[in-house]
C-alpha cells in the first residue's frame, strides 16, 4: 500500500495549505463582518459611471424589427 | 475613517469579451458532448450503432464523451463564469487580457486534440485522465495560465473582502492542479503513448483519489461558487446565511479529499483505507446539504418568480438534484449498499443525476442569466426555455430511473444462488439481455436532454442576434482603490497585501514546479522493487502479452469489462478466486474497470479456447447469442507493431518491472515465437490461415489467455 | 437474512414493474398539474385563496 506513503502527505499538505488560508482569512478580518458582503455583491450597478444608454426592452423590439427588414 | 477627498476613485472596466468567447464554446461543446452521450447510449441498446468502424466503437467514444462533457462543456462554462463573477466580486479587471485569450484558445486546442486522439485509440486507459502525455502537459500549462490570470486579480482588487464564491474558485484551481499533476505522472514510450508511473493497487488508489476529487473540485466546487454568485444575483436577494456558506466551504474542502476510496470498496485495497473513504463520504452529506439549503433558501420570497423565469427554474431544479445526488452518493459509499451497486448501472445513474441534474441544469441557468447581460438584451423566448426545462427534466428522470432499474436487476441476478449453491444465472449474457430495454429508455431520456439543449442554443443565438452595437462597448465603473480605503494599517496587513501581488503568482508557479519536481524524485524510490510485497508466482507480462494489453487499453475494453473479483460468494462461483493485490503489481496502468456491461475478465485466462476468442472478437454474436459487444474486425487486418516493442519493455523496466536484459534483447523473437504457437493452434483447431500470424488479434488472445493464470486460475 | 433474500430473488421482472409504476405516476402527476385544461387557472385561484375573505360566495 505504498501509494499511501505518498498520498497521505500530499492530502495533508493540501489540507495544511487550506488551514493556512483559513487562518490568514481570520487574521485578515475577512470574517469580522458576515452581513455586508452578502448584500454588497448585489449592488454592482451602483458603481456604474458610463452607461451606454441602452433601453433593453425597447431595444430588443427595435433589433428584431431590423432583423426582419434586412431579410 | 478616510474622508471623501482622500478616496482615490479609479475607473475601470471588465473584460466581458473573454466571457462571451467561453459562452460560445460552452454551447458548441455542449452539443458535441451530449450528442456523443446519446450515441454511446444507443450503442449499448443496439450494437449495430457501432457501425463496425474502429473510431466509432463504444470503447473509443465513451472516453470522448466523458472528457467532452467534463472538460469541454462544463470546463468552458466554469472558466467564463468564474471570469465574469470574480471580476465583479473583486471589482477589478482580469489580470491580463492577453493571457485570457491564450487561455481560451489553448483550451479549445486541447479539446480538439482530445477529439482527434481518443477515437484514434491514443489513450492512457485511466478514467477521466485518458489524454496522453503531450496533452496532459498542455492542460497543465493552460491551467497555470488560468491560475495566474485569476490570482493576479487579488493584488489589484478594490474589494477587501473575499466573497465566499471566490473561496470555492481558489479551492478548485489549487486542488485540480495537484490532482491532475499527481495522477498524470507517466513515462513516455513514444509521442502519443506512455505508461502510468504507478501500477496495480497503487494506481487504483491514486486514480480514484484523482477521479473522485475531479468530481469534487471540477464538477462541484466551481458550481457551488457559481451558485453563491448567480443565485443571489438572479433573485436579487442576499445569500440566506453567509455564516453557513463559510462553514459549508471549509468543511466541504477538508472532507472531500478523503472520500476517494469509496470507489474501491471490496477490492484489494486495505480495509482501513476503505473504511476511511466510507466514513468521510457519509460525513460529506452534511456540508453538501448545507450548501443546497443555503442556495434554495436564498430563493425564499421569490418562489413566484420561479414559475415565470427560466433562470430560476433551472437553479431550483439544479440545486434540488444536487441535494439528491449528494444524498445518493453517501448512501452508495456505505459498504453494504456498495456491495449491491458497484459495477452496475446504478452508479451510472448516480453520475448522471449529478452531471445532468446539477451541472447541466446550472450551466443552463448561468447561460440564461449571462447571455442577456453580456449582449445587453432580453432573452428571445421564455417559452422555449420552459420547453427545455421540461424536456431536460423528463429526460433526466427517464435516465435515472431506468439506470436504477437496470442496476438493481443485474445485481440481483448476478448474486442469485440457488439451494444447491449454484448460480441461478450462470450465463452472464442473460443478465445483459434482461436490461437492454432499460438501455433503450435511457437512450431516449438522453435524447430529450440533448433536444432541450439544442433548443436552448437556438434560443440563445436568437437572443444574441438582437444585441445592440453598444453591447460590445465596455461599461466603465468607478470605485475607490483598496489602499485609499484603509486608514491605519496593522503591519501584518501590509505584509499580506504585498504578498497578494506578483509574489503570490510566483508562489503558485513555484508550488507547481516543486510538486512536479518532487514527484519525479520521490516517487520512483517509493515505487521501486524494494517496497513491493512480491509474490513469486506473479511474473511480468511477456512481450506479446504486453502488446495485447496495450490493444486492450486502446480499444477501451475496460469501459465494459472489469478485472477485479470481490470477496463475495457469487463472484467466486462466477469468476474464480478473489483478486489479490500482488497479482496486479506489474499493471501499468491498472485495469480494474468500473463497470460490468460485460463479465469480469480477471481470470478469463484458460477458460475459453484460442478459437473461441478468435471468433468472439470477429463477431461476438457467433459465440454468445444476444451479445451487445461491437465487432472488432480491424484486429484481424492490422499488423502487430513489433517496432515499438523493445522501447515499451525498456520503459516498463524503468518503472520497476523486472525484465532481464536478455528478455529485452530477444523481445521481438520471443513475441513472434509465442504468436506462432497460438497461430498453430488456431490453424489446427479452426482452420485459420497461417497468414494471420502477425495480426493484432493474436497479441490480444495472448494477453487474454494470460489473465489470472499466475494465481488461482487455470493455465 | 437480507443476504438470503438477495441471494435468491426469483422475480427479476419486478424491478421493471416498479420502473413502469414510478414513471407512470410521475408523468400522470405532470399531466394532472400542468396539461389538463383549466388547471393553470385553478391553481392561480387556489394560490390566492388564503388572501380572500370569502367574497366569492
Amino acid at each position: 500500500m505504498k501509494a499511501l506513503y505518498f498520498l497521505i502527505p500530499v492530502a495533508s499538505c493540501l489540507a495544511l495549505v487550506f488551514l493556512g488560508l483559513f487562518i490568514w482569512a481570520n487574521k485578515n478580518n475577512q470574517y469580522d463582518d458576515l452581513d455586508t458582503p452578502a448584500n454588497r455583491m448585489l449592488l454592482d450597478d451602483e458603481l456604474l459611471v458610463v452607461k451606454n444608454n441602452i433601453d433593453i426592452d425597447k431595444n430588443k423590439d427595435k433589433n428584431i424589427k431590423q432583423q426582419k427588414e434586412k431579410k | 475613517m478616510s474622508n471623501e477627498a482622500s478616496l482615490n476613485l479609479e475607473s475601470f472596466s471588465y473584460n466581458d469579451a473573454i466571457v462571451r468567447k467561453f459562452v460560445y464554446a460552452t454551447m458548441l461543446w455542449g452539443v458535441v458532448a451530449l450528442l456523443l452521450g446519446v450515441t454511446i447510449a444507443f450503442q449499448l441498446a443496439s450494437w449495430k450503432v457501432n457501425l463496425g468502424i474502429p473510431w466509432l466503437t463504444f470503447g473509443r467514444l465513451r472516453p470522448l464523451h466523458t472528457n467532452a462533457a467534463i472538460f469541454a462543456f462544463v470546463g468552458n462554462l466554469i472558466f467564463g463564469a468564474i471570469y465574469y463573477s470574480t471580476q465583479r466580486l473583486l471589482k477589478t479587471r482580469i489580470f491580463s487580457d492577453l493571457l485570457g485569450n491564450i487561455h481560451f484558445w489553448m483550451w479549445q486546442l486541447i479539446i480538439v486534440s482530445a477529439a482527434i486522439s481518443l477515437p484514434l485509440g491514443y489513450t492512457t486507459g485511466k478514467e477521466y485522465a485518458e489524454l496522453e502525455w503531450p496533452i496532459d502537459i498542455a492542460i497543465t500549462v493552460c491551467w497555470v495560465i488560468f491560475a495566474v490570470n485569476f490570482f493576479g486579480m487579488f493584488h489589484k482588487r478594490r474589494e477587501k473582502h473575499i466573497y465566499v464564491a471566490i473561496w470555492f474558485y481558489i479551492a478548485t484551481i489549487l486542488t485540480v492542479a495537484v490532482l491532475h499533476i499527481v495522477n498524470s505522472l507517466e513515462l513516455p514510450v513514444s509521442l502519443m503513448k506512455s505508461y502510468s508511473l504507478y501500477a496495480g493497487v497503487q494506481d487504483a488508489l491514486i486514480q480514484w483519489w484523482y477521479g473522485h476529487n475531479a468530481v469534487a473540485f471540477f464538477l462541484t466546487t466551481p458550481f457551488l461558487g457559481l451558485m453563491y454568485y448567480f443565485v443571489p444575483k438572479a433573485v436579487n436577494r442576499p445569500v440566506y446565511s453567509y455564516r453557513l456558506s463559510i462553514i459549508h466551504f471549509w468543511s466541504l474542502v477538508f472532507m472531500y479529499i478523503w472520500a476517494g476510496p469509496h470507489h474501491l470498496l471490496y477490492s484489494s485495497l486495505p480495509e482501513w483505507v476503505q473504511t476511511v473513504g466510507m466514513v468521510f463520504s457519509v460525513a460529506l452529506w452534511m456540508p453538501s446539504w448545507g450548501g443546497m439549503i443555503n442556495g434554495l433558501l436564498t430563493m425564499r420570497g421569490a418562489w413566484d418568480r420561479v414559475r415565470r423565469e427560466a433562470v430560476l427554474k433551472f437553479m431550483a431544479i439544479g440545486l434540488t438534484f444536487y441535494g439528491m445526488s449528494t444524498f445518493e452518493g453517501p448512501l452508495l459509499a456505505i459498504k453494504s449498499v456498495n456491495n449491491l451497486a458497484h459495477f452496475t448501472d446504478w452508479v451510472v445513474g448516480h453520475v448522471h443525476s449529478g452531471t445532468i441534474g446539477f451541472n447541466y441544469m446550472m450551466v443552463s441557468a448561468v447561460l440564461y442569466f449571462l447571455v442577456p447581460k453580456l449582449w445587453k438584451t432580453k432573452l428571445y423566448s421564455e417559452g422555449l426555455a420552459t420547453f427545455q426545462f421540461w424536456t431536460a427534466t423528463i429526460g433526466l428522470v427517464l435516465y435515472i430511473t431506468s439506470m436504477w432499474t437496470a442496476g438493481i436487476t443485474q445485481s440481483l441476478m448476478w448474486r442469485a444462488i440457488d439451494g444447491n449453491g449454484n448460480l441461478v444465472y450462470p450465463n452472464f449474457i442473460e443478465t445483459v439481455i434482461k436490461i437492454v430495454p432499460m438501455y433503450w429508455v435511457r437512450a431516449s431520456g438522453g435524447t430529450l436532454v440533448l433536444t432541450g439543449f439544442i433548443v436552448m442554443v437556438y434560443n440563445l443565438l436568437k437572443t444574441i442576434q438582437t444585441a445592440p452595437k453598444e453591447a460590445f462597448v465596455e461599461d466603465v465603473y468607478q470605485a475607490p482603490s483598496l489602499a485609499s480605503l484603509k486608514s491605519t494599517e496593522e503591519h501584518s496587513e501590509g505584509f499580506h497585501r504585498k504578498l497578494e501581488g506578483l509574489p503570490a503568482i510566483f508562489a503558485v508557479l513555484a508550488l507547481i514546479a516543486i510538486l512536479v519536481g518532487s514527484m519525479v524524485e520521490i516517487l520512483p524510490s517509493f515505487l521501486s522493487d524494494k517496497f513491493i510485497a512480491k509474490n513469486a508466482l506473479v511474473k511480468p507480462y511477456s512481450p506479446l502479452e504486453l502488446t495485447g494489453r496495450d490493444l486492450y487499453i486502446k480499444e477501451g475494453c475496460y469501459t465494459c469489462h472489469s478485472q477485479m473479483i470481490r470477496p463475495m460468494a457469487d463472484e467466486k462461483l462466477r469468476y474464480g478466486n478473489v483478486s489479490s493485490s500482488a497479482e496486479h503489481i506489474y499493471d501499468h496502468p491498472f485495469q480494474w474497470g468500473s463497470r460490468r456491461i460485460g463479465p469480469d475478465l480477471l481470470r478469463v485466462g484458460g477458460k475459453y479456447s484460442n478459437m473461441w476468442h478468435y471468433r468472439h472478437m470477429y463477431n461476438p454474436r457467433e459465440v454468445t447469442k444476444g451479445s451487445i459487444m461491437p465487432v472488432f474486425t480491424w484486429l484481424f487486418k492490422n499488423k502487430i507493431d513489433y517496432n515499438s516493442l523493445r522501447k515499451k519493455m525498456k520503459v516498463m523496466k524503468a518503472l520497476g518491472v523486472p525484465y532481464t536484459d536478455s528478455e529485452l534483447e530477444n523481445s521481438v523473437s520471443d513475441a513472434k515465437a509465442q504468436a506462432s504457437k497460438i497461430m498453430k493452434d488456431l490453424n489446427e483447431t479452426g482452420n485459420v490461415s497461417m497468414k494471420q500470424e502477425n495480426k493484432e488479434i493474436i497479441a490480444l488472445i495472448a494477453y487474454l489467455q494470460r489473465l489470472g493464470t499466475d494465481m488461482g486460475g487455470k493455465k | 437474512m437480507k443476504k438470503e433474500v438477495l441471494a435468491n430473488f426469483p422475480y427479476t421482472d419486478l424491478t421493471v414493474v416498479a420502473f413502469v409504476i414510478f414513471l407512470g405516476l410521475f408523468l400522470s402527476v405532470i399531466y394532472w398539474l400542468f396539461l389538463r385544461k383549466g388547471s393553470a387557472k385553478f391553481y392561480e385561484e387556489a394560490q390566492l385563496s388564503s388572501l380572500s375573505e370569502g367574497e366569492k360566495l
